[in-house]
């Protein structure tokens, strides 16, 4: 039995690692995307909220086309 | 190899690539299903579209159909024939049971047994079976799990979850990585189907080796998937969206990025895992990075189904082969039964139907207890967003999945709410922590 243990362990470091990172800054870019939104209904400007609430979805939607590069064989 | 085994085997081909589809459909929608980023419908639509593209996409074709599983002298047509009869057969029996199971494994399975029944043990690598098959079975599910239940934790405690723009943009990601899900689908399931009919007409004389599929080869395979994905599999949906935990947006985005995560890593980095296991141990971790009751026993069922995959889709697979070894007439012979086999179950499973109008309903819930399997939120006409609570039932029922006026005295002002499940019975709202206005 030929068993690939050093895949298996960067198949799950990197698994849990690349999810946690995703997560965690798509979960702070819809917290500030509210604080945006609840600073705007009492009248207050956005301000820092809303611009950090984009770059942290721009973050995570960058990922994410990295993985669409992975998944589409043509691009490698 | 006459043409009459090669048609056969190519539909086989196409049927079992569209159990695949509503085997696997659940993968990519069922969270999205169960928190209402997508409908129902809307969810098998967009996947069958990705499956069918990420299968048009993907048109290089394996070498081997067993992987090393077998040796490959011994994968004849009347092998692949009968593997693929086994992996049919075991994908319908966990659809009627609504147990999610790798198709892959099923095919595998059904292989190792018609390559065993007519070559004796000698053919098969147990070795590669182990490293290949069960290792991966074991470890997906705690990867995607461990990886889901941290990305669960830091979610519910980096956004407030009392905020509907929070909410909106989990759904949006749900939307999203679910969408990748079925996209990865396509293009590794899609483009197996594509690899057993181009061996088989290589091996028939009808394409010449080294060739890539033919264009019609493609059309069919990706059909095929797509329409099966857009059928649903509703029984494994339901399973999985409402039957292991009860899934929020939060925890649904969370457990959907980690297990695309795990199946795009895993495919990239040379050690696959499949799809089926990465999905539920993923749903279990956000169940248990979020605290909520996690229903044990269905994970055992599914456990118990995975373990059997490879031995059941075995021994239809071994009598399979025996039949169809003697001739043509053994092709049809087997082919008859799948049809007869495949129609009783189908029959039965509609007797008890569900499709998409009762996909988020749970069988048998108690609707009364503190565990009401539902939950009623208060949007209310000011701006602050009320705490999700649980409701008691008091005797009136809603029979659609709308926005759902309460009698304003009842709620004293907080209408009107959103009910997320069609036709249950909503009554009185509990007050939610912190006391009542």
């Amino acid at each position: 039995m030929n068993i690939d243990w050093s895949a298996l362990l960067l198949v799950s470091v990197v698994t849990v690692g690349v999810a946690t990172v995703v997560v965690t800054i798509f979960a702070y870019g819809a917290a500030k995307l509210a604080a945006a939104h609840q600073a705007q209904t009492e009248g207050r400007p956005a301000g820092w909220n809303a611009v950090l609430a984009k770059i942290m979805f721009g973050t995570v939607g960058a990922i994410g086309l990295f993985g669409l590069y992975l998944v589409i064989p043509y691009f490698h | 190899m006459a043409l009459i085994v090669v048609i056969i085997v190519i539909i086989t081909a196409l049927v079992f690539d569209f159990t695949n589809g509503f085997h696997d459909s659940a993968n990519a929608m069922a969270t999205s299903v169960a928190t209402g980023a997508f409908s129902p419908k809307a969810a098998v639509a967009v996947a069958a579209v990705l499956n069918f593209a990420g299968a048009a996409m993907s048109t290089e074709v394996a070498k081997t159909i067993s992987h090393g599983l077998v040796d490959d002298k011994l994968v004849t047509p009347e092998a692949v024939f009968a593997g693929l009869a086994g992996a049919i057969l075991w994908n319908l029996i966990t659809w009627f049971a609504g147990l999610p199971s790798s198709s892959s494994h099923a095919m595998f399975g059904g292989l190792i047994g018609a390559v065993v029944a007519w070559h004796g043990m000698n053919g098969v690598y147990v070795g590669n079976v182990l490293s290949k098959i069960l290792l991966p079975a074991l470890v997906a599910p705690v990867v995607a799990g461990l990886a889901s239940v941290i990305a669960t934790k830091i979610a519910y405690s980096a956004a407030n979850q009392n905020h509907r723009q929070v909410e909106d943009a989990f759904q949006m990601g749900q939307r999203l990585t679910g969408s990748l899900v079925a996209l990865a689908h396509g293009t590794s399931d899609g483009q197996k189907t594509m690899g057993i009919i181009t061996l088989v007409l290589v091996a028939g004389g009808f394409q010449e080796a080294g060739t890539g599929p033919h264009f019609w080869v493609i059309c069919a395979a990706g059909a095929a998937i797509a329409l099966g994905t857009y059928s649903g599999g509703w029984r494994i949906m339901r399973t999985m969206g409402k039957g292991l935990v009860e899934i929020e947006p939060t925890q649904g985005f969370a457990c959907e990025a980690s297990a695309t995560t795990a199946i795009l890593v895993s495919s990239h980095l040379g050690f696959g895992l499949s799809t089926t296991h990465v999905v539920t141990g993923a749903i279990l971790g956000s169940g248990l990075g979020r605290g909520t009751k996690v229903n044990w026993s269905v994970a055992g069922r599914m456990g118990i189904a995975w373990l059997l995959t490879l031995p059941a889709a075995g021994l239809i697979g071994a009598f399979s082969s025996l039949i169809a070894h003697q001739g043509i007439v053994g092709f049809v012979g087997v082919l008859a039964v799948i049809v007869v086999l495949a129609g009783v179950i189908v029959w039965r499973a509609n007797k008890d139907r569900i499709d998409h109008t009762n996909v988020n309903d749970i069988k048998g819930a108690d609707l009364s207890g503190d565990d009401a399997p539902y939950t009623v939120k208060y949007l209310d006409s000011d701006d602050d967003f009320k705490p999700v609570v649980r409701s008691k039932v008091i005797g009136e029922t809603t029979d659609s999945d709308d926005v759902w006026q309460i009698p304003s005295a009842r709620v004293r002002g907080w209408a009107p709410i959103i009910v997320h499940r069609p036709a249950i019975s909503v009554v009185d709202a509990l007050a939610p922590s912190g006391g009542a206005k």
